[in-house]
Order: C-alpha cells, then sequence, then structure tokens
C-alpha cells in the first residue's frame, strides 16, 4: 500500500476535520494546520508528479485510488494553486476579521469547508472509478456552495442557490451519462482502464448518447457557453481565494472527466464526434466571452469570463488533438496558476477599495504599487502576451488546428484579439489616473502581499523553464489522450 | 423475469413516470412533497422487486436506504421547513397549465421515438418501459426549468434522481454496496444543503420565487 498517496488525499480531509468550528480551535492554530498541510500536500504531489512520469501510474488502497499522469499532473497543479490560494486566505480573512466584515467562527467555517473542497477535487482526481469520480465531483459543489455564499449577504446567496441548482442538474446528468456507460456491454466492472479496453465492443449509438450526457452534464461545471450561467456570478460572489480554487482547478477537474469519457468514445466511435462537440463547445465559449469581457463592469466577473474564454482554448486543443493537446495540458497548468494570481491580487484590490466595479478602481499603480504589477502580469499572461508561455500554448493550440478548420481557428483567433483588447481597456483604467478620495495608499503586509508576488514570479519562471518530469508526464498524457501521434 | 415481476415493475415506473407530470400541475407545497415521497416509495419497492425477483440482497439493502432516505427523512426536512416558514403555496410555472402539458406530451412522443430505444438490446425483458423511463428523466429536467419556486426546483432534482434510479435498475445496473452507499450519502448531504438554503433565501427575499430574485443582476 502507498502511503504517500492516501496521505496527499487525505491531508486535506484531516485539516478540514480540524478546522471545523465545533473542535473550536483557536484561529492562529487553525491557520497553522491549514498552512502545514498545503505544504505536506504540494510536497507530496511534487513527489508523486515525479515518480508517476518516472514509474508510470501508481495505485493505493486496493486500486481505489489511481494516479496515471493525468491524475498526477493534475494532482500537482491543484497542490500548487491550493499552497497558494490556502496562504493567502490566512492574510485576507486575518484583514476580513480586522475590517469587521467576519468573525473568528466563520474563518474556521471557512477554513474547514476550503480543505474540503480540495480534498473532494484530489478525490476526484485519484478515482479509479468513473462513479467515485462522480461522488467527489458533487462534494465539491456541496462543500463550495457555503463558501459562495459565505458573505451571507442576498446577492451572495442567490448566486450559490443558483450554483447549487444548475450544477446539481448538470451532474445528475454526468451521472446518468456516467451510468450508461457502465451498463454497456462487457465494460468490465467500473474503472477507467477497465471502460477503454472494453470500448472497441460498444455500441456506437449508446456510446455517443452517453458521451452526450456527459459532455451537457459536466460541461456545466466546466461553464461552456451555453451552460455558463452559474459561472460569473459564483465567481464574482464567492471569497476571492475560493474564485481561484472555482476557476483554476474546479472547472479544470470537470474538464478532465470530459477527457477521460473521450478517451473511452474515441475508441468506440469515429473520433470525428468528439471532436466536432469539442469544437462547438470550444468557439461558443471563447467567442462569448470574449465579447462579454469586452463590455464587463466587474473585474471579478471580468476574471470569471477570462475562465471560460480559457475553457474554450482548452477544448480546442484537447479537439484539434496532435501537438494541440500538449499544449492545452501545458495552457492548464498556466490558466489555473494565472487565475489564482489574478483573483488573489483582486483580493488585494477588493481590501483597498471595497468594490468590484471597475469604474470605482482607478490609480492602483499609485494605491497598491506591488499589486498593480503582480495584476498587470496575470493580465499579460491571461491574455497570451510573450514571454508568458501562455503565449506559447495558444500559438500552438490554434497552429495544431489551423490546416484542417482555417475558418474556425480565424474566428478563435479574433475571440483572442477581442478579449485582449477588452483586458487592455479594463487593466488602463484600473491602474491610471487619481485613486478615489478616501481609498489608503500602500500596500497591506504580509501573506496577501507575499504570496500574489512568489506567484508571480513561479509564472514567470515556469514561462522560460518546464521541468523535465513535468515534460515526460505531459508527453504521456498526450500519448494517452490524443488521437492523432504527436 | 415472470410476467407477474415485469407488470408489476411497469406499475411502478408508470408511478414515478406520472408522479413527473402531476409535479407541473401542483401548486400546494404538501401535495408536491407527498407526490415526491410516493414517487420515492415507487422507486424503493422497483428496486426490491429487482432485488428479489434477481436474488439481489444488495439490491435490497440499497432500497431500504433508499426508502429511508427519500420517502421518510428528506420529506421530513422538507415538512419541518414547510411549517417553520409556512411555506403553504409555491410559485406558479412560467409556462401555463396547457402549454405545460403540450410541452410534456412532446417530450413523451420524443422519448417513444427511436432515439430512446437505442439501450433496448441491453435488457429486452423491461424495454417496453425504458421510454417511459426517458421520458420521466426529461419531464423533471423540464419541471426543474419550468418552476418559479425554489421548493419546486428541489422536488425537480430529486424526481430527476428518482427517475434515472429507475432507468439504471431496469437496465441492471447495479454498483457495489459501498459505491451506491457514497451516492446517498451525497444525496443527503444535497438535501440538507438544499433545505438549509431554503430558508437563507427565505429570510434574506421573504419568498421562494426565484424570479423575484434580483439582487445578482441589480449589483452588476
Amino acid at each position: 500500500m502507498d502511503i504517500s498517496l492516501i496521505t496527499l488525499v487525505v491531508t486535506p480531509f484531516i485539516a478540514a476535520i480540524l478546522a471545523v468550528p465545533w473542535i473550536a480551535l483557536r484561529i492562529k492554530i487553525v491557520e497553522t494546520i491549514i498552512a502545514l498541510a498545503a505544504v505536506v500536500q504540494l510536497g507530496l504531489a511534487l513527489a508523486l508528479a515525479y515518480r508517476v512520469s518516472l514509474d508510470g501510474p501508481l495505485f493505493a488502497f486496493r486500486g481505489f485510488l489511481y494516479f496515471d499522469a493525468l491524475g498526477a499532473y493534475f494532482a500537482l497543479a491543484l497542490a500548487l494553486v491550493a499552497f497558494f490560494a490556502g496562504m493567502y486566505s490566512i492574510g485576507y480573512l486575518r484583514a476580513e476579521v480586522e475590517k469587521g466584515i467576519i468573525g473568528a467562527r466563520r474563518v474556521r467555517q471557512y477554513f474547514a469547508l476550503f480543505s474540503l473542497f480540495v480534498f473532494a477535487m484530489l478525490l476526484a482526481l485519484s478515482a479509479a472509478s468513473p462513479i467515485v469520480m462522480w461522488i467527489a465531483i458533487e462534494g465539491t459543489t456541496l462543500s463550495t456552495a457555503f463558501l459562495v455564499s459565505f458573505y451571507n449577504k442576498p446577492s451572495a446567496t442567490e448566486a450559490a442557490w443558483k450554483y447549487l441548482v444548475l450544477n446539481s442538474l448538470g451532474l445528475l446528468l454526468g451521472f446518468l451519462g456516467t451510468l450508461l456507460f457502465l451498463v454497456l456491454p462487457e465494460s468490465g466492472g467500473s474503472t477507467w482502464e477497465s471502460l477503454k479496453s472494453a470500448a472497441h465492443s460498444f455500441d456506437p449509438l449508446m456510446v455517443k448518447i452517453a458521451f452526450v450526457f456527459i459532455l451537457v452534464g459536466y460541461g456545466t461545471k466546466v461553464g461552456f457557453i451555453p451552460l455558463h450561467t452559474w459561472l460569473p456570478d459564483a465567481h464574482s460572489k464567492a471569497p476571492v481565494p475560493v474564485s481561484a480554487l472555482l476557476s483554476g482547478l474546479l472547472l479544470n477537474v470537470a474538464l478532465i472527466a470530459i477527457v477521460r469519457f473521450r478517451a473511452v468514445v474515441d475508441v468506440a466511435v469515429d473520433p470525428a464526434f468528439t471532436k466536432n462537440l469539442l469544437l462547438f463547445f470550444g468557439v461558443a465559449s471563447l467567442l462569448v466571452a470574449a465579447l462579454i469581457i469586452f463590455i464587463q463592469r466587474n473585474y471579478k466577473r471580468l476574471l470569471a469570463y477570462s475562465s471560460i474564454e480559457h475553457m474554450g482554448i482548452l477544448a480546442l486543443g484537447f479537439a484539434f488533438g496532435g501537438i494541440g493537446v500538449a499544449a492545452a495540458l501545458l495552457h492548464m497548468l498556466y490558466h489555473a496558476l494565472l487565475k489564482t494570481l489574478l483573483f488573489i491580487a483582486s483580493g488585494n484590490v477588493f481590501l483597498a477599495y471595497s468594490s468590484t466595479k471597475i469604474r470605482l478602481v482607478s490609480g492602483m499603480l499609485r494605491a497598491l504599487p506591488v499589486t498593480s504589477v503582480v495584476f498587470m502580469l496575470g493580465v499579460m499572461a491571461a491574455v497570451g502576451l510573450p514571454p508568458f508561455g501562455t503565449f506559447g500554448t495558444k500559438v500552438s493550440i490554434l497552429a495544431s488546428g489551423i490546416a484542417e478548420y482555417p475558418y474556425l481557428t480565424a474566428l478563435a483567433l479574433v475571440a483572442l484579439v477581442i478579449a485582449f483588447v477588452g483586458f487592455l481597456k479594463h487593466i488602463s483604467a484600473m491602474l491610471f489616473g487619481e485613486a478615489p478620495e478616501g481609498i489608503q495608499i500602500g500596500e497591506r503586509k504580509g501573506l496577501t502581499l507575499l504570496m500574489p508576488a512568489i506567484l508571480a514570479g513561479l509564472i514567470v519562471g515556469i514561462s522560460f523553464y518546464t521541468p523535465e518530469f513535468v515534460t515526460r508526464l505531459i508527453e504521456s498524457i498526450a500519448h494517452d489522450f490524443s488521437i492523432s501521434p504527436l | 423475469m415472470t410476467e407477474t415481476v415485469l407488470q408489476t415493475l411497469f406499475v411502478l415506473d408508470l408511478v414515478v413516470f406520472l408522479a413527473t407530470i402531476f409535479m407541473h400541475l401542483l401548486h400546494r407545497n404538501v401535495s408536491l412533497i407527498r407526490l415526491f415521497m410516493f414517487q420515492s416509495l415507487a422507486v424503493g419497492v422497483l428496486l426490491s422487486v429487482i432485488g428479489l425477483a434477481g436474488g439481489e440482497p444488495e439490491l435490497l439493502a440499497i432500497a431500504a436506504v433508499t426508502i429511508a432516505v427519500k420517502a421518510v427523512i428528506a420529506p421530513l426536512f422538507f415538512f419541518n421547513m414547510m411549517r417553520r416558514f409556512k411555506l403553504e403555496r409555491t410559485a406558479n410555472n412560467y409556462l401555463s397549465k396547457p402549454f405545460t402539458l403540450i410541452a410534456v406530451a412532446g417530450i413523451v412522443i420524443f422519448s417513444y421515438s427511436g432515439f430512446a430505444s437505442a439501450f433496448a438490446p441491453l435488457s429486452p425483458e423491461t424495454a417496453p418501459l425504458l421510454s417511459l423511463n426517458w421520458a420521466a428523466i426529461f419531464i423533471s429536467i423540464f419541471l426543474m426549468y419550468n418552476r418559479r419556486g425554489a421548493f419546486g426546483q428541489i422536488v425537480g432534482i430529486l424526481s430527476l434522481e428518482n427517475s434515472i434510479v429507475a432507468m439504471a435498475t431496469l437496465l441492471g445496473i447495479a454498483q457495489p454496496l459501498s459505491l451506491e452507499l457514497g451516492i446517498v450519502f451525497d444525496l443527503v448531504v444535497w438535501i440538507v444543503v438544499a433545505n438549509l438554503f431554503i430558508a437563507m433565501l427565505y429570510r434574506q427575499f421573504g419568498t421562494l420565487n426565484v424570479t423575484e430574485m434580483r439582487k445578482l443582476v441589480e449589483e452588476e
């Protein structure tokens, strides 16, 4: 039994138990537990990714937990995001307690739910069975619903209700799709491996119907347009570190579920079927999100729509296949990190300006110089400017599709340009000009400043250098999940 | 399966299907919850019948848990909530009753088209019931979109879950007991969370009519 795999998955669960308000540990102790859990997760995820890149898939708990290259790769992204979001949360909640926005009990509630959310996502990534993955993803909805409504305002409760209802509906459709896969003859138990190996004998029509339910169901969680309506509301109402987890991780976890099922479907039917569906959702998400980014008035919603746009890019990468898959995988990591950076930096903006409306935020460069720089770096990475890695991944994704789908690729490029101009317009309005009266000039010291700064450095760093074990993992995943050879 | 078993399954499946239709027509919350109880009971009995007919004790255990959770615990939660906040009537549908029934008829026709028969070869004995199940699934989804009331939406989700479980059972999908318990655990947590949200919505908005919740639009 591989104890390190179990420890990786169980650590956030233990942290959640220790943070619950009924135990009533002192806030300092809860914060220490959260920080320790984040460090332990990160260390174990790094070790796991390295081992899987060398030795291939690892199992634990009688095959219940299963980390293949895709699981290990994304567990690393998850641990990184959870580390930065968790550490930032400590500083951010201290500031909110200081401002009298929340009390100590709410801090404990927050960390308990935050850790449960991380646990559910790790379980989803490591589940050998599609049903366990579904249970875990449903768990993410339940643990985050109260985080979305954390501030107890009517608008936050409304957003959380929308999130709960639409995601529950989506996930039930995903559940139906999963069950339809499992009923197929010779599906051989209920693991990803057994499904894939039996896929040759599946009835094509049944597989197609089942996959449509999977795509619509999990696609709701990914936030594909037109299934996205919960996403901007939930992202804009949740506390910023939670928005970072929602955007940087949760959407990707749901996308991974689709990618895993797609690998099964592509064996059973002509890969053009899944390809066309992904192309539709990819282009629709990219185009609509870009237009809304252009006219957006709220910077947290702006970031939420940017996530939809990035999910569109990822869908295109997976649809195009070949080098597009490898680029999409790398883009997933970049997006997870840059969106975490943008959300936590926007937390600093909110602490200073007490508003999420773009028109009420100006003169950031003077008021929050460090936050402004990291925010700007995050925006540059989000729109895919060089030298950021996202430039390379976006170009590679579009290049992989241009020969087969020139018009569609051109449309995607237009959408990227619109999003770029939109971001530029909004960020200029926020950075320059005079800061409104009453805004305290100067940054808060501590974790709220340190975490975005380190994360910005990391994003710049991995744009220039991708560790060898990460490259090995990506090659392995692209080999397993690409429909055409690299 | 014997003819008697098949006829029993047909009756139970018909109950699940008809319950989804009547859910569209009821306006009193108490009737809605009672109908959901009845539907859940039918699903639980359906699981038991297949468990007994196939000699599968695990299905009987799942049936017992299903009845306990959906036909007893969940309604208790809902009745308690209704008493606490005096929630007698649910908000109207978006579509009027005649249009709702026309839409339901359209869904039933679609469910009896070729699409629904795709899975028939997997379970030839219960194949005639599958279309009815597909109809129940789609009508439950429609219920969620057609209801203006948060309570109706919750019942729509739970009715969808019932319809999916009924279909899975008829198709012969049975997960190991541990996984089934995992699914039921999720459902229990979902019911608790949904109840807490109902309470929060009512306290903050003074209504459960989702069309009157406009705070997000106003704050944009």
